[in-house]
């Protein structure tokens, strides 16, 4: 006995529902062209910077709670993330230094200075080499010796060291009596068991260890 | 030993004295009292008899010439301690008399220093001694006059002198 495929229930249901797919898909192809005739016409309509306009921010802005933003927001997750010296590299130095005070540049520098380990790169300078590139003759040229005479202690003292004869004996007995002092009186106190060559001087003419300078 | 060493008396100025250089200092300041009281002498003989007529000597009192001789010596010493902080012979062997903290010295303190200093030499110069016993080096008339002696002259000025006589090669 042959089946009629009609009669069959789940195979009408099965046409039925692909008749249904096809007005969808068809009823979607001409909403879409309608939109899109009818879109840019709408919004070539709308005046947008009148309705921002007719938008009252104050009052949008009062309804934000901005600390509860702020306190939801987790800066070190977000610092985390920033790249540092991605950030630094972009930074012009010398044009922030330049708008800076120079009253509050100077304490920055002052600052930096103060923290700052010099002993190593002193002893990286090479001050013969230095020395050997400065010419002592053009400065020399430079100074002007008058001047120097007068602002210092020079000119009395090359009058003093100027004299003769009779002052090179002075300085010689002085020197040898200072000698023969220096050694009897090591003697004496090794004799009273002192430490040498202890002994100073009035407080006010010798700097004593330990004391400011008066 | 070094003798000259223009280096160390820098650097020793306003130091405590040692007892060779305050004794040089007096003898040389004895050898000038006498020399000079001794041809005080002569001239006031000279002048009395040549001026006068009159044969005096000195030496022939020697009570008033010992007198006028310590008058002399006193005057000397205080006046010249006042006056400078240095006698004639500290000054020759570069020393200077000061207050005990190193202030210059008053009228007053070189008046006793000077009347006092004879008990230094008294007891077989038990006084002197204390110069080499006490690391202050003061002796007794300085502990009684509140004085000290330091070092003090100018010693830059010796070192240049010293410098300036070194040869080329040896300074350079």
């Amino acid at each position: 006995m042959a089946i009629d495929p009609i009669s069959q229930p789940s195979l009408r249901r099965t046409r039925r529902a692909a008749l249904f797919d096809t007005l969808k898909e068809d009823a979607t192809a001409i909403l879409q062209s309608v939109v899109n005739e009818v879109a840019p016409t709408v919004v070539n309509a709308i005046d947008v910077g009148e309705v921002v306009d007719r938008v009252d921010v104050q009052s949008v802005l009062d309804r934000v709670d901005i600390e509860a933003i702020i306190a939801r927001v987790d800066l070190n997750e977000v610092l985390s993330k920033v790249d540092v010296d991605h950030l630094v590299d972009r930074v012009d130095i010398v044009r922030v230094l330049v708008r800076l005070d120079p009253v509050v540049l100077a304490a920055i520098v002052n600052g930096v200075v103060s923290q700052m380990d010099l002993n190593p790169v002193i002893e990286k300078i090479d001050l013969n080499a230095l020395m050997a590139r400065i010419d002592l003759d053009s400065l020399l040229e430079r100074v002007d010796v008058n001047r120097l005479m007068e602002r210092t202690e020079l000119g009395p003292i090359i009058a003093s060291a100027s004299s003769g004869v009779a002052g090179e004996a002075v300085d010689a007995v002085r020197s040898a009596g200072v000698g023969l002092d220096g050694f009897v009186h090591r003697w004496a106190d090794r004799v009273f068991r002192r430490p040498v060559g202890e002994a100073r001087g009035p407080r006010l003419l010798i700097h004593q260890p330990g004391e400011a300078a008066p | 030993m070094s003798v000259a060493n223009p280096d160390r008396d820098v650097d020793l100025q306003g130091t405590y004295a040692g007892i060779i250089t305050r004794l040089s200092g007096f003898a040389i300041d004895a050898l000038v009292v006498l020399g000079v009281f001794v041809l005080a002498g002569e001239g006031f003989d000279y002048i009395m008899s040549s001026v006068f007529g009159a044969d005096v000597h000195l030496r022939d009192a020697p009570w008033l010439s010992g007198i006028v001789l310590a008058a002399w010596a006193f005057f000397y010493c205080a006046y010249s301690l006042a006056a400078g902080g240095r006698t004639v012979g500290m000054a020759i062997v570069g020393l200077r008399a000061v207050d005990r903290d190193g202030a210059e010295l008053t009228g007053r303190q070189a008046v006793i220093r000077v009347l006092v200093t004879p008990l230094s030499f008294v007891f077989f110069f038990a006084g002197i001694w204390l110069i080499l016993i006490r690391r202050d080096r003061r002796a007794l008339h300085d502990l009684i006059a509140g004085t000290a002696v330091v070092y003090g002259w100018d010693a830059r000025a010796a070192r240049l002198r010293f410098l300036a006589k070194q040869p080329a090669s040896s300074s350079s």
